[in-house]
């Protein structure tokens, strides 16, 4: 146990040999999720409508207005201008088409997921003004939210984060340390050394281990001071990050042990995650997508990670299809690159050339 | 060589590809001893350390190191023996007290006593005073004696140290060689690979001469030179001496040279006992500028015996 500690405060001292290299891997996904939850996503937004003049008009703003959110907080603020297109902003102006007031949309600066919020804001807005012109024989809007209060998309944008942030430092920071063994000759002092191999991979992934789950904590609470939101088992969140952690580890290292060479092993840590991240459910749940796009998404382990992470930022909602199988493949890669690992390992580093 | 064996090399080669490295050799490295391996650039020293310490794997041969076998028992010989590698593989962002605990963690059997056994080998080489610094800003010198600490740390009875001066000053060089005479004195036996014949001469118990990966002469420094039976000895005169062979038929001279237009060189046995009968030959004849009779050199041992200067 004392010579697994002692491996382990080397690995962290070998740190100081890339620190580059560690503030970019642990650092760039909270400063991206920053960046984009600050510019990107706007949980609520200015809806400005040219200036009404009939009373029809009047009454869908009001009507806007009285709708607000079914869930709680409101996306939509309407506001009453008179400039008929302001640029980057959302718009609703009412036209005559044929002698028929018509409620006309245009979007500017937008995710799809506000586009979705607008369209249901103003049909609810119309349903409402339809209903007060039938009285009480009209169709009622009905609302039944599937989360008891609202989650702003950033919410889920910062969760599918999580899982690169963690994923990045492992995998980037394993591949290049490993690497750099090789290109500056450090790599002899494992070669001839009586330790298990067993015992300094285990070291080293441990390291990579904690470093990953650091990055997550640190876009975790960032996450959790931008939104407001907060996993509600915050513990559960890091176990369930443990095995893409452990998957990130190993492909660094195979990259570093595979490439011997510092460049390349970064990029291979990078570009997987990257990769992962978006094929892997990160701008939303894979069930969303095309079947065949969902059937990719669910190779990646970042998807099955994502679905298990959900219930903890929304309300306890499942929205894994099949969390055992989910398990049982998580499972799987972690053992199958555990054993690559140790066979590539022993290849590269502990036996004798031929 | 002593008498309990250190390392047992038999009939070891390997090659890559189409070339052959080391070439069939044998040698026996006894306990204590700094045995030494002498040759140029490629002649196959630092193959035939990575054969023994099991970094590489001979195409044919057996080796044993202190009765192991290295091809079914590296564990255990890893155990045993500590190497310093040509180039010095130190992380230069750690300070040399890091670089120590790294190795201690990968190497020491008892962690225990590593602490006063890393103090007491900073302070052997001098770099108790920078042992908090990182090793970036060592000088070439420093960071060999580090590496040389590093390989003593977990006690091991055989050192393989890899061109131990190479690219160190000569204040640094002298404290090199007086480390490892200190830690043979403790009882460690070295094993040093060089193409410096002072180093070899003036470190070296016992020399392997290696050329193309074959051995060309394996003895003591002083037993190699005595084998010359001759001296060097190198004459100016005014002018120069014309048809030497005939000249100095008498003396049973060999290996003619004429290094600049008026001096001859040549190599003769026993040149001090006869010198005063020749320089009275040369002086009748010629006017004698200088003389100068020196005993053979490493580099005129392996001139010897590969035909060629170890300089070449």
């Amino acid at each position: 146990m004392k010579r697994y500690l002692l491996l382990l405060l080397n690995e962290f001292r070998l740190s100081r040999t890339a620190l580059i290299v560690h503030t970019i891997a642990v650092l760039q996904p909270t400063l991206m999720y920053v960046l984009m939850a600050v510019m990107m996503v706007v949980p609520t937004f200015d809806m400005r409508i040219v200036q009404p003049e009939t009373e029809l008009e009047n009454d869908l703003v009001i009507a806007m207005e009285e709708v607000g959110s079914p869930i709680g907080s409101n996306y939509i603020n309407p506001i009453l201008t008179t400039q008929a297109n302001p640029e980057h902003k959302q718009v609703i102006e009412i036209v005559h088409i044929d002698g028929v007031p018509t409620a006309l949309q245009s979007y500017g600066f937008i995710d799809s997921n506000l586009v979705k919020n607008l369209r249901n804001r103003l049909t609810a807005a119309l349903l409402v003004l339809w209903n007060r012109e039938l009285g009480s024989q009209a169709v009622l809007v009905d609302e039944h939210p599937w989360l008891p209060q609202d989650v702003p998309y950033t919410v889920y944008f910062g969760m599918a984060m999580i899982p690169l942030a963690a994923y990045l430092a492992a995998a980037m920071i394993g591949g290049y340390l490993m690497a750099q063994e090789f290109e500056h000759g450090t790599i002899l002092e494992y070669r001839l050394c009586p330790t298990s191999d067993s015992l300094l991979l285990a070291a080293k992934i441990t390291r990579l281990l904690l470093t990953g789950l650091a990055a997550a904590a640190i876009l975790y609470i960032t996450l959790g001071a931008i939104t407001g939101v907060w996993a509600s088992s915050a513990p559960a969140v890091f176990v369930i990050l443990l095995p893409l952690t452990l998957i990130a580890a190993c492909i660094g290292i195979l990259a570093g042990l595979l490439t011997r060479s510092s460049l390349p092993s970064f990029l291979v840590g990078l570009a997987s995650a990257f990769v992962f991240w978006l094929v892997g459910s990160g701008f939303g749940l894979a069930a969303g997508f095309s079947p065949i796009f969902e059937r990719i998404s669910r190779l990646i382990p970042n998807t099955p990670i994502i679905e298990m992470l959900f219930p903890y930022f929304y309300f306890g909602r499942e929205v894994a299809p099949n969390p055992t199988a989910a398990k049982l493949q998580l499972a799987g890669y972690c053992l199958v690159l555990l054993v690559m690992l140790a066979i590539v390992y022993r290849q590269r580093v502990t036996s004798m050339q031929r | 060589m002593a008498n309990e064996i250190a390392i047992e090399v038999s009939s070891v080669t390997r090659t890559f590809g189409s070339i052959t490295a080391v070439d069939d050799l044998s040698f026996k490295v006894g306990k204590g001893e700094i045995f030494g391996l002498l040759g140029p650039n490629g002649a196959g020293k630092t193959t035939m350390i990575n054969l023994v310490l099991g970094l590489l794997k001979p195409n044919q041969g057996k080796m044993r190191v202190l009765g192991y076998d290295v091809a079914s028992q590296t564990k255990q010989v890893y155990r045993k023996v500590g190497y310093v590698p040509q180039e010095t593989n130190l992380y230069l962002d750690l300070s040399a007290e890091e670089n120590l605990w790294h190795h201690a963690a990968l190497y020491c059997q008892d962690l225990e006593g590593v602490k006063d056994r890393m103090a007491e080998l900073l302070h052997f080489t001098n770099l108790w005073q920078r042992r908090k610094d990182p090793v970036r800003t060592f000088s070439g010198g420093m960071k060999r004696r580090l590496a040389l600490a590093r390989a003593l740390l977990h006690n091991p009875e055989i050192i393989f140290f890899d061109e131990p001066t190479l690219g160190v000053d000569v204040q640094g060089r002298f404290a090199l060689w007086e480390h490892i005479q200190q830690q043979r004195k403790d009882g460690k036996t070295f094993v040093i690979s060089t193409n410096n014949m002072v180093e070899a001469d003036t470190l070296c118990d016992r020399l392997l001469i290696i050329d193309h990966g074959k051995a060309v002469a394996l003895d003591s420094p002083e037993n190699l030179k005595a084998g010359m039976r001759y001296d060097i000895v190198s004459i100016r005169t005014s002018p120069a001496i014309e048809a030497p062979e005939t000249f100095l038929a008498d003396y049973s001279v060999q290996n003619i040279s004429r290094p600049q237009p008026d001096e001859l060189r040549f190599e003769m046995q026993s040149a001090e006992a006869r010198a005063t009968s020749l320089i009275k030959e040369i002086s009748a004849a010629y006017q004698l500028d200088s003389i100068l009779i020196a005993r053979p050199s490493l580099d005129d041992v392996f001139l010897f015996h590969t035909g060629r200067a170890l300089r070449e």
